[in-house]
């Protein structure tokens, strides 16, 4: 079965999130609890603000999956509800098949670190 | 109507004139004022008296001098649009300062009866000043419209000394004390005592602890160390310098420089104006302590720099220096309350100013955490509501310890509702820093 990687929803005023750092390789397997990515989330990103209100979260897998394709890149900004990758869990799976469902997530606010995209970008 | 004139009132500072430019009027004709709200502003400057000797100014350095106006008591308010020139002229220093013509009438609240009063009555005058990071940065039209290294305000009327707050804090300090106007309007019509606001903007590097510190015992040799180090690097270092590297430089300097702490501040008070007010109170935000802080490789100072600020500033010279000449250096929890200790101590060598800070928000409602698995120990490193939890408790017990006051921002958001009064962490909605406000005024009463 072939399954979404839904960007969550983490604030009620998101409009977009960076990725930061995506952790998982293509064709890998994921155990539950991998590591999926860590984005940044800035509320003012509509229009520039002197102090952004910008915090770091960390999305994980609560289920055992391939990782087959992702979609997104460091820096890239999503939208919430955006599919930014797909999952699967037999790693031959055909990526043509019907998503089945979004893949089982869980975020967490998580305190900013050097190797995220904005930290070696800036 | 029982309409009372409303006057300016003196306004002295030996050895100069003082004048001032047009009004803006904050409201309309017949608003509804509360006492002590500030209805209006304008700009003045002080013009020395030919026989004056040097520079005796109470407001030396600073280039921003605004009077804003409240009524002593709520009412319906008739303005007197003659007051207001417009153009440059409600900008620069046109007129020489006026304190019997009424600028305005007052019919206060509830009052009936067709009788003109006849004594007026003097305005509250609200004293704002500003000590601008440049010169270049004088935009002159709306309350404290330039770009700072600080600014503060105080009652012109106050019959005893006001106590001092100094604010180093980030927005979560800075907010609740600026308030919506960003002029320390709703702080000065709720306090009810004398108070003096001081803010010194966090525009460059964070206020925390060790920067604080090593500013605060910085020499004039440790200075110019670190101003040579800049100089060599940045603007003479090996990537093409542009004008937003200079910019970035000198803000940075500015801010190596002084300790606020150090400062002293001199205040028109009722009969004229008196010199030397130390801080009677600091104000902190935890929430500037970061667990990871940039350490120069050679100096070995501290400073902290949001990304965001290095992205927006786009000085590539002063990028590549922060790069090469700084490293990434660990924080515990534990070297953070040490860290404190040692400023407290600091501070307290040189002021009797007690210390307040602000804790964290330690909670999500979005957070859906099953499981740790994900998240390198220790989690108080990684996830940054343990980082918050632990960083509270360690404040609890500092606070224990010493004779500090912690605000609980942490308990004010949860009660509150964090999704729409806090939804970052830091900045706060009106309400958040209304509560904030009012815990800050009951500790400085």
């Amino acid at each position: 079965m072939l399954f979404s990687l839904i960007l969550p929803k983490l604030n009620e005023h998101m409009r977009s999130a960076r990725i930061e750092i995506i952790y998982a390789k293509p064709n890998n397997q994921l155990a539950l609890g991998g590591k999926l990515f860590d984005i940044s989330i800035d509320l003012s990103s509509s229009f520039a603000q002197n102090c952004p209100p910008i915090s770091y979260h960390r999305v994980v897998l609560r289920e055992k999956l391939w990782l087959r394709t992702p979609l997104a890149k460091p820096g890239e900004y999503w939208e919430p509800d955006a599919c930014i990758a797909l999952l699967s869990n037999e790693p031959t799976e055909s990526l043509n098949a019907t998503i089945a469902r979004p893949a089982r997530i869980m975020a967490a606010g998580i305190v900013y670190h050097p190797e995220m995209w904005s930290g070696t970008h800036a | 109507m029982n309409e009372i004139p409303l006057i300016l009132g003196p306004l002295l500072v030996p050895g100069y004139v003082v004048k001032k430019s047009g009004i803006y009027w904050l409201y309309p004709d017949n608003y509804l004022c509360r006492k002590n709200q500030v209805v209006g502003f304008c700009n003045i400057s002080l013009e020395a008296f030919p026989d004056a000797k040097g520079d005796t100014s109470p407001f030396a350095g600073e280039a921003e001098l605004q009077v804003a106006f409240a009524s002593p008591v709520a009412g319906h308010l008739r303005i007197d649009h003659e007051t207001s020139f417009g153009g440059y002229l409600n900008f620069i220093g046109a007129q020489i300062w006026d304190a019997r013509t009424p600028i305005a009438y007052l019919t206060p609240a509830g009052a009936t009866g067709d009788r003109p009063l006849k004594n007026p009555m003097e305005l509250n005058l609200l004293m704002l000043a500003g000590k601008l990071m440049t010169g270049l940065a004088n935009y002159g039209t709306s309350l404290l419209p330039g770009w700072h290294s600080y600014m503060r305000a105080w009652w012109k009327g106050s019959a005893s000394p006001p106590k001092t707050l100094l604010t180093l804090g980030i927005c979560d300090a800075q907010g609740p004390v600026l308030g919506d106007h960003a002029a320390f309007l709703e702080f000065f019509e709720e306090a009810d005592f004398a108070c003096h606001l001081v803010i010194v903007p966090n525009e460059l590097l964070v206020p925390c602890a060790p920067y604080l510190i090593e500013q605060f015992f910085r020499t004039e040799q440790d200075f110019n160390l670190i101003a040579d180090d800049i100089r060599q690097n940045i603007l003479h270092g090996p990537v093409t310098t542009t004008p937003e590297d200079y910019f970035f430089a000198g803000c940075l300097l500015t801010a190596l420089q002084d300790s606020p702490v150090r400062r002293t501040f001199d205040i028109i008070a009722k009969d004229g104006y008196q010199k030397s007010l130390q801080p009677s109170y600091i104000l902190l935000s935890s929430n500037a302590e970061p667990l990871q802080i940039l350490r120069h490789k050679k100096l070995r100072y501290h400073i902290r720099i949001y990304p965001f600020r290095i992205e927006q500033a786009g000085a590539p010279a002063c990028r590549a220096w922060l790069n090469q000449a700084f490293e990434i250096v660990p924080r515990t929890i534990a070297d953070i309350k040490a860290d404190y200790i040692r400023l407290l101590n600091a501070f307290r060598s040189h002021t009797n100013a007690r210390l307040i800070i602000l804790n964290q928000m330690s909670t999500s409602g979005r957070e859906d955490l099953a499981f740790y698995m994900p998240f390198d120990a220790p989690m108080g490193n990684t996830l940054v509501h343990v980082a918050a939890k632990e960083m509270n408790l360690m404040l609890e017990e500092l606070q224990t310890e010493n004779d500090i006051s912690v605000i609980d921002a942490d308990a004010m958001a949860a009660e509150m509702g964090a999704a729409h009064h806090l939804p970052d962490g830091v900045h706060q909605s009106g309400l958040m820093q209304a509560q904030v406000r009012a815990e800050i005024l009951r500790l400085m009463r």
